[in-house]
C-alpha cells in the first residue's frame, strides 16, 4: 500500500498505544455494562477499531478464537447494504451464521466512522447473547439454521445516532430473556461507539492523512514480523488429520484434513478432503475456521505482539464450500465451537512436523462442558448451569506440556470454585484432581487432564458436550498418545456408563456423575526421558509406577521416601525396547 | 539530626533501588530526609545504613518508626520462602497446582503456570468433609492427621498450611487439624486458611494460607533482627510496619499474618496523597510514582482511595485488601529499543539500579529515558544530587543517536525527544484505562506526581489528559516515605454470609457486625490503643443472586432500624450503578460482612512555608536552553531553586525548579504556584 503522507516512528508508536489503549476501553465498556456473566466473566465477545478497509487495527482482549473475525463481518454487511447507504450515525447488526462465523446468539454490532462524508473507519463488536430466538438456549440436535435463533443479515439498529425502536421491540419479542438482550445491546453500542469517539478525536489531532500513514505502517509493520517469522521455518508441505466424535445427530467420525504449505515468507492451508457439511450442528462457517487458523498461526509466529491484520496477510485458507469447515446455508452451526477447536488443533500437529519448535504436541481438544438443570429441592426454584473444564496441553519439543489448563481457543475463561459451585446447585463434589496417568508419554511428557466427581443432590436434567473421547492420537516424533476424554455416569459401580455427547440425560438424588479429561500427548521417545524425571513424575503421582515401566521403560525400587531408580534394571529394559 | 527532640517520628521506606528516610520533628514540623543504598541480600543494612546517614539520634525517638518493606515480596518473587506443606480435604489436593484453568499469556501456545510453591508431594489429604451450610458431612480422622504429621516430619517441613472446603463456614476441623499438627510437632508452625482469609473460594483461599505459612518465618527472623538492631539503639518508641491496604500494624501483627505486607512498597505514596487531600481543596487526586521501572497509579475521590479485597503477585491469587494500585513498565530505567520490524519502543523492560542508565556510568549501554532527558537538558548533568555525581551527557547522546536515530534515519533531538514522548503517552494512556475501567474522567482529578520522574513528566501529563493541575508535593522522591509518616493502625475482620438479603433481617446483621466491631476493637485494645482513637468502618460485600462478582457497600446507617435493610439494598445499587452503569432490581445475596477497624495515630502538623509575593522575578537565578520533548524545540527556560520559593509565589514557564533529587519541570504556557504547605502546583495559564 503507497502511503503519500510519510509520518515519523514515534509518532507510529504514539498512534499505536492510543489504538492499544482504545480497544482496551471498548473492553471495558462492553464488560463493565454487560449483563451476562458469559460476556464479563467467559469473555464470550471480540471487538475492536478497523480502517477504512475494514482491516483490524487493533482488539480488545475477548475470546481469542474470534480473532479477527469481524473484518469479514464488516466487508460482507457493508457490501450487502451498500455504503451509499449508510449515513454518519448508523449502526448495523448482523446475526447472520455465514457471515458472523457463528451460532446467531454471537450479533456483531458495526459503527461505521466518518470523516466529512467519508467512512476513515470502522469500530465493531461482537457478543454472546444468551437467548435469540432459537428452540432452545443452546443446542446440539438442530438440523438447520432457522431452528437455532433470530437470522438478521444486516439491519440498522442505529439510525443516525438513534436507536430503532421497532427493530427493538423484535429482538425483545425473540428473547426469553429481553432485559438481559437490552443491556448486553446497549453495551456493545456504548463500546462501539467510544471507539468511534477515540478514533474521531486521535483524527482531529493528527489529521485524516497522518493517522492513515501511521495506521498503514503499523499494519505493515505486523506483516513484516510475520513474515519474518514464517521465512525463518523451512519451506514444504506438512499434513495433519483430526477426528471429530460426531456431529451431535450421526453418531459417524467426522475428519479435518488440513494441509500446510511453507513457501518463502506465505504460510497457505488447504482442507481439501475434510469432511461434507454434517447433518447435525458442528459445522464451523468458514470466517471462524480461518480464525481458528489465525490464532494458531499466530500462536505460533508472534506471540508477544498485539494482534491486527498485518500478521495474517501471508496466511491464505482454502476451504471447499459445502464442507464442515464452509459449509453452506442452511446447515445448522450451534456447536460450531468445537470444529473451531478440532481445526486449530489440526494446524499445530502439521506445523509439529514443519517448525517443531514453534509447536506443541496434540492437546485433550476440549473443554469438557457439562450442563445441568433441575428445581432446587430445598427452595423450589427452578436453576441451570455449567462449567467448562481444563485438559492437559500437549508437550513441546524442549518441555513437558502444563497439566489443567482451558483450551487454547478461550484464553482467560476460568472453572467454578467447588465452594461457590456448592453455594448456587444441589451439586456435591466428592473429587476434584488431576487425572492421573492422564498424560501422553515422552521424552517430555502432556499435561495431565482434570477429573471432577459430583453426587447429585436433587434430581438434575443433564447436556454433556464432550468431544475427543475416542483418543489414541499420538504425539510427535515418537511421544505416545495421551487419555481420552470421558464421561461416567454412575462411576465405579456395576451401572457404570461411559459417555461423551448427552442431551436431556435425568439423574436423581444420590447418583453420581464423573468427568474425565483428556491429558496433552508426549513429544519424543519416552525411553529418551531422564530417569530421574520419571522417577520424580511417580514421586508426585503424575505417573504410576506401571506406567513409568512400561512406557517410559524406568524400573523404580524401594517405596516411600526410598524410592528410586534401578538403574541396571533400566538400563537392561531401555536397551531391549529400543 | 544531632539535635535532640522530645518528640520525633521517622519512617524508612525500602524501594528497588533506594531505601529512603524521613525524619519529622513534631514540635516544629520541619523534617529531614536521605537515602541510602537498598541492599537486596538483606535490606536490613540498608535500613541501618539510612538511620546511620541521617544521623537519627534513635534513642531519643519517642515517637514511631514507621517502616515500609519489601522483605515479604523479595522472599516471594525470589522463591525464598521455606519448605511448605499443604494440608485438605480427601480428594482436593491439586487445587492449588489446579488454579483457575486460564492462561494469563492467551497467545503463548507453551504457556507453564507458575511452578507449584508446594510440591505435589508434600500436600496431605485427610479423610472429612464440611458442607455449604457449615454441617459435618464426615467427620475429621484424626489418625489420619497423626499420619500427616508424622510424614511433615520426615520430610523436614517449616512451615503448614491448611485449606479445608467451607472452613470459613466452620473452622472446627482446621482448628483440630492445627492442634494435633502442633502436639506432634510444636516447633512447625501451622497456618489455617480460616484465620488468614475467612472467605469462599478454596483455590483463593488456600493459596493466601500456603503463602502465609511460606513467608511467615522468613518474615519472624527479619522482625527479629530488626527488633534487636533497634534494642541494641535503645529505641524506646514504636514500630509500625506498613500493609497493603495503607493501613499499619504492629510486629506482633505482622508475624502471625506477613502476607498483609506484600505489597506495602507504593502504599506510602497513597497514605501521603490521602493526608493531603484532607489537609488541602485537591479531594480527587490520581497519584503517579514514576519510579526506575515502574509507573505506579491510584485513584483517590473524594478522599478515599479504592481498596480491592483480592490481589494478584506473580499469577498467584492473594486474599488481602490492597489499595488499588496500578503499574505499568515506564520509568527512568526504562529503555528505548528497536524491534525486527523497525518500529520504536520504550520499555517495559528497564535498565533498573544496574546497571542502570548510560549516564549513570555504572556500565549502562542501551538508552533509557533518563538518559534522553539528560539530552534534552531537563536534568543538568553537572549538577546531578547537588553536583555529588556528574553524568556522562555525551555518552547518552551518542548511545540514543548510533542505537535509536540512526536505524530510524531521524535527527538525534528527535529520537530523544521520541524517548520521553512515547514514555508519557503510555503513562497518559494506562490512566485513561484505568479511568475507564472505574467510570471516572481523568479531568475531575488533579495529578499527584513523584518519585524521581514524576515531577518531570507531571506537567506534561496533565496537558495530555487536560487534567486542571499538577501537584508537586515536598520530597517528591522521597515521598513514600514521607506518606507512611500519616498512618493509621488497621485491621481487617471478615465473615463469609453468602445468603439472600431477603433471607436476612435487619437486626441479624447488625449483630453480626457488632461480633466483627468487638472482633476489631479488641485487636486494637491489646495493641495499646486507647478507645477514643479505635473507630470501625463497616462494609457489606453485596451481588445480585446468580452474579459472581461483588461490590463493596460502605454501611454508615443502622440495620436494625425500620427500612434499614432496604436502605442497604439501595447503597448497593448506588454502589453497582457507579461500576457497572446500570441496576437490574433482582434480589441480592450478601456474600461477606467486612469491619476495618482504625486504630488512630496522631498526625504531626506539618510547618507553614514563609510567604512571599507571586512575583518570582527576584529568585529566578539564571536559564538554560531545553528541548521541550513533545515539540522537539529548544527552548529558554527559567532556573529556580524549591528552597527559595515561598508560599503565593507563582513561577512562569518555561521553567525549571530544581531541588536536590529532582525537577519540576513548567512549559510553556504552564505556570506554577507555591501553596501554604510547600506543594508546587502547575496549571495551564
Amino acid at each position: 500500500m503507497n502511503t503519500t503522507k510519510t509520518v515519523d516512528p514515534v509518532t507510529v508508536e504514539v498512534i499505536r498505544s492510543y489504538y492499544r489503549s482504545t480497544a482496551n476501553q471498548m473492553s471495558t465498556a462492553l464488560m463493565r455494562a454487560s449483563f451476562s456473566p458469559i460476556i464479563y466473566e467467559v469473555r464470550d465477545f471480540s471487538l475492536g477499531v478497523y480502517n477504512e478497509r475494514a482491516e483490524l487495527i487493533a482488539e480488545g482482549k475477548g475470546l481469542p478464537v474470534f480473532m479477527g473475525t469481524l473484518t469479514y463481518t464488516i466487508r460482507t454487511v457493508m457490501d450487502y447494504v451498500g455504503k451509499e447507504n449508510v449515513q454518519e450515525g448508523d449502526m448495523l447488526l448482523c446475526t447472520y451464521p455465514y457471515w458472523t462465523g457463528a451460532h446467531s446468539q454471537d450479533a456483531v454490532t458495526i459503527l461505521p466512522i466518518f470523516e466529512n462524508g467519508e467512512i476513515i473507519a470502522y469500530s465493531a463488536a461482537k457478543a454472546h447473547w444468551m437467548d435469540l430466538g432459537a428452540k432452545d438456549i443452546y443446542g446440539t440436535d438442530t438440523t438447520d439454521i432457522f431452528q437455532e435463533g433470530l437470522q438478521l443479515k444486516a439491519v440498522k439498529i442505529m439510525k443516525a445516532g438513534k436507536l430503532d425502536e421497532e427493530l427493538m421491540d423484535i429482538l425483545r419479542a425473540n428473547t426469553r430473556l429481553p432485559d438481559v438482550l437490552t443491556g448486553d445491546l446497549t453495551a456493545q453500542i456504548s463500546a462501539c461507539e467510544l471507539g468511534a469517539r477515540r478514533l474521531r478525536d486521535l483524527s482531529a489531532k493528527y489529521g485524516v492523512e497522518v493517522v492513515r500513514a501511521a495506521t498503514n505502517r503499523i499494519l505493515d509493520h505486523g506483516e513484516e514480523i510475520a513474515r519474518k517469522a514464517i521465512t525463518a521455518m523451512p519451506d514444504g508441505e506438512w499434513t495433519s488429520e483430526v477426528a471429530i466424535d460426531n456431529d451431535g445427530i450421526v453418531d459417524e467420525p467426522v475428519v479435518i484434513r488440513l494441509k500446510v504449505t511453507i513457501s518463502g515468507d506465505q504460510m497457505h492451508v488447504d482442507l481439501t478432503g475434510t469432511a461434507s457439511q454434517t447433518k447435525g450442528p458442528i459445522n464451523c462457517p468458514f470466517v471462524s475456521t480461518m480464525s481458528s487458523l489465525r490464532l494458531a498461526m499466530k500462536m505460533m509466529v508472534a506471540p508477544h505482539y498485539d494482534a491486527n491484520e498485518g500478521f495474517f496477510r501471508p496466511l491464505s485458507v482454502f476451504a471447499p464450500e459445502g464442507t464442515l469447515l464452509n459449509p453452506t446455508k442452511p446447515a445448522p452451526v450451534f456447536i460450531y465451537g468445537w470444529s473451531v477447536m478440532a481445526v486449530g488443533e489440526a494446524m499445530f500437529a502439521a506445523m509439529a512436523k514443519g517448525a517443531p519448535n514453534l509447536s506443541i504436541s496434540r492437546t485433550g481438544g476440549d473443554i469438557g462442558a457439562v450442563l445441568w438443570s433441575g428445581t432446587d429441592p430445598a427452595t423450589g426454584e427452578f436453576f441451570a448451569g455449567g462449567g467448562d473444564e481444563a485438559v492437559g496441553n500437549g508437550a513441546s519439543c524442549d518441555a513437558d506440556g502444563e497439566n489443567a489448563l482451558i483450551h487454547f481457543t478461550l484464553g482467560e475463561c476460568r472453572n467454578i470454585p467447588v465452594e461457590i459451585l456448592e453455594e448456587r446447585y444441589p451439586i456435591l463434589t466428592v473429587a476434584y484432581g488431576l487425572r492421573h496417568d492422564s498424560a501422553g508419554a515422552g521424552r517430555f511428557r502432556g499435561g495431565l487432564g482434570v477429573t471432577r466427581e459430583w453426587r447429585i443432590l436433587g434430581d438434575l436434567s443433564i447436556i454433556s458436550v464432550v468431544d475427543q473421547t475416542r483418543g489414541g492420537v499420538e504425539g510427535v516424533e515418537g511421544g505416545l498418545a495421551a487419555k481420552p476424554n470421558r464421561i461416567l455416569i454412575y462411576p465405579d459401580s456395576p451401572e457404570q456408563r461411559i459417555e461423551g455427547k448427552l442431551t436431556g440425560f435425568q439423574l436423581k438424588a444420590g447418583e453420581h456423575i464423573r468427568v474425565e479429561t483428556a491429558g496433552g500427548a508426549g513429544w519424543g521417545d519416552p525411553r529418551q526421558r531422564d530417569a530421574a524425571e520419571v522417577l520424580a513424575d511417580v514421586r508426585g503421582g503424575y505417573v504410576s509406577r506401571e506406567s513409568a515401566e512400561a512406557d517410559y521403560k524406568v524400573v523404580l525400587t524401594g517405596d516411600g521416601a526410598g524410592l528410586s531408580v534401578d538403574q541396571d534394571a533400566t538400563a537392561n529394559l531401555r536397551k531391549v525396547a529400543a | 539530626m544531632t539535635k535532640q527532640h522530645s518528640s520525633v517520628r521517622f519512617s524508612i521506606d525500602t524501594g528497588g533501588t533506594f531505601t529512603d528516610i524521613v525524619v519529622l520533628d513534631e514540635d516544629t514540623g520541619e523534617f529531614y530526609i536521605d537515602k541510602a543504598a537498598t541492599t537486596p541480600d538483606n535490606t536490613l543494612r540498608g535500613v541501618i545504613n539510612a538511620i546511620d546517614k541521617a544521623k537519627v539520634d534513635v534513642e531519643a525517638v519517642n515517637n514511631f518508626f514507621i517502616h515500609g518493606s519489601t522483605t515479604a515480596l523479595n522472599a516471594m518473587l525470589e522463591r525464598k520462602g521455606v519448605k511448605t506443606a499443604y494440608v485438605t480435604t480427601l480428594g482436593f489436593r491439586d487445587v492449588p497446582e489446579i488454579m483457575r484453568y486460564n492462561r494469563t499469556e492467551m497467545y503463548n501456545p507453551r504457556y507453564r503456570k507458575p511452578a507449584a510453591i508446594v510440591p505435589r508431594e508434600l500436600r496431605f489429604e485427610v479423610p472429612e468433609r464440611v458442607t455449604v451450610k457449615g454441617d459435618i458431612l464426615e467427620p475429621l480422622c484424626e489418625n489420619s492427621v497423626r499420619d500427616v504429621a508424622r510424614q511433615i516430619r520426615q520430610h523436614e517441613i517449616k512451615a503448614v498450611a491448611v485449606c479445608l472446603l467451607h472452613s470459613f463456614r466452620n473452622p472446627a476441623h482446621e482448628r483440630r487439624i492445627k492442634d494435633i499438627l502442633l502436639e506432634e510437632n510444636p516447633d512447625i508452625p501451622v497456618a489455617i486458611s480460616s484465620d488468614v482469609a475467612a472467605e469462599h473460594r478454596e483455590f483463593e483461599r488456600g493459596m493466601t494460607a500456603i503463602l502465609n505459612a511460606y513467608l511467615a518465618p522468613v518474615v519472624e527472623k527479619w522482625i527479629g533482627s530488626l527488633e534487636e538492631e533497634l534494642a541494641a539503639r535503645k529505641f524506646p518508641g514504636e514500630v509500625v510496619l506498613t500493609k497493603s491496604d495503607g493501613g499499619g500494624m504492629t510486629p506482633d501483627a505482622t508475624k502471625n499474618s506477613p502476607i498483609n505486607m506484600l505489597l506495602s512498597g507504593p502504599a506510602g505514596g497513597v497514605i501521603g496523597g490521602l493526608h493531603l487531600s484532607q489537609l488541602t481543596e485537591h479531594k480527587n487526586l490520581i497519584t503517579m510514582d514514576v519510579g526506575g521501572t515502574s509507573f505506579d497509579i491510584a485513584m483517590i475521590k473524594n478522599g478515599r482511595a479504592t481498596v480491592n479485597q483480592e490481589t494478584e503477585v506473580n499469577g498467584y491469587p492473594i486474599l488481602i485488601s490492597n489499595l488499588d494500585i496500578r503499574t505499568i513498565g515506564a520509568g527512568g530505567g526504562s529503555i528505548a529499543w528497536i524491534d525486527d520490524a523497525g518500529a520504536m519502543h520504550v520499555g517495559p523492560q528497564s535498565a533498573g539500579a544496574v546497571p542502570g542508565p548510560i549516564c549513570y556510568r555504572r556500565g549502562g549501554t542501551v538508552p533509557t529515558v533518563t538518559d534522553a532527558f539528560v539530552v534534552n537538558a531537563f536534568i543538568d548533568a553537572d549538577r546531578f544530587l547537588g553536583g555529588e555525581m556528574s553524568l556522562d551527557a555525551a555518552g547518552a547522546r551518542k548511545a540514543i543517536e548510533s542505537q535509536v536515530a540512526e536505524p530510524l534515519g531521524i535527527e538525534p533531538m528527535a529520537a530523544s525527544s521520541g524517548i520521553l514522548r512515547i514514555a508519557m503517552s503510555n503513562m497518559a494512556e494506562a490512566v485513561k484505562s484505568i479511568a475507564a475501567e472505574t467510570g471516572e474522567d481523568p479531568r475531575d482529578f488533579g495529578m499527584l506526581c513523584f518519585g524521581g520522574g514524576g515531577a518531570m513528566f507531571g506537567g506534561y501529563l496533565v496537558d495530555e489528559l487536560e487534567m486542571p493541575a499538577a501537584i508537586i508535593p515536598v520530597v517528591p522522591s522521597t515521598f513514600s516515605a514521607f506518606g507512611m509518616l500519616m498512618i493509621d493502625l488497621r485491621h481487617d475482620v471478615v465473615e463469609t454470609i453468602s445468603k439472600k438479603l431477603s433471607d436476612m433481617t435487619g437486626a441479624e446483621l447488625e449483630q453480626r457486625f457488632a461480633e466483627l466491631v468487638e472482633r476489631g476493637s479488641d485487636l486494637l485494645e491489646r495493641e495499646g490503643v486507647p478507645a477514643e482513637r479505635r473507630s470501625a468502618e463497616r462494609v457489606a460485600e453485596i451481588r445480585y443472586s446468580g452474579q459472581e462478582h461483588a461490590v463493596s457497600v460502605p454501611v454508615t446507617f443502622s440495620l436494625e432500624d425500620e427500612g434499614g435493610k432496604d436502605a442497604l439494598y439501595a447503597a448497593f445499587e448506588n454502589v453497582y450503578k457507579d461500576v457497572y452503569g446500570y441496576t437490574l432490581g433482582s434480589a441480592a445475596d450478601v456474600v461477606n460482612l467486612r469491619v476495618k477497624a482504625v486504630g488512630e495515630i496522631p498526625k504531626p502538623k506539618l510547618r507553614e512555608i514563609e510567604r512571599g509575593e507571586p512575583d518570582t522575578s527576584g529568585v529566578r537565578h539564571g536559564e538554560r536552553q531545553v528541548c521541550d520533548f513533545l515539540l522537539n524545540e529548544w527552548q529558554t527556560f527559567g532556573l529556580y531553586d524549591r528552597a527559595a520559593l515561598k508560599a503565593g509565589n507563582i513561577v512562569p514557564g518555561p521553567a525549571l525548579i530544581e531541588e536536590r533529587t529532582t525537577t519540576t519541570v513548567v512549559r510553556n504556557g504552564q505556570q506554577c504556584a507555591v501553596d501554604h504547605l510547600g506543594n508546587l502546583i502547575i496549571t495551564r495559564v
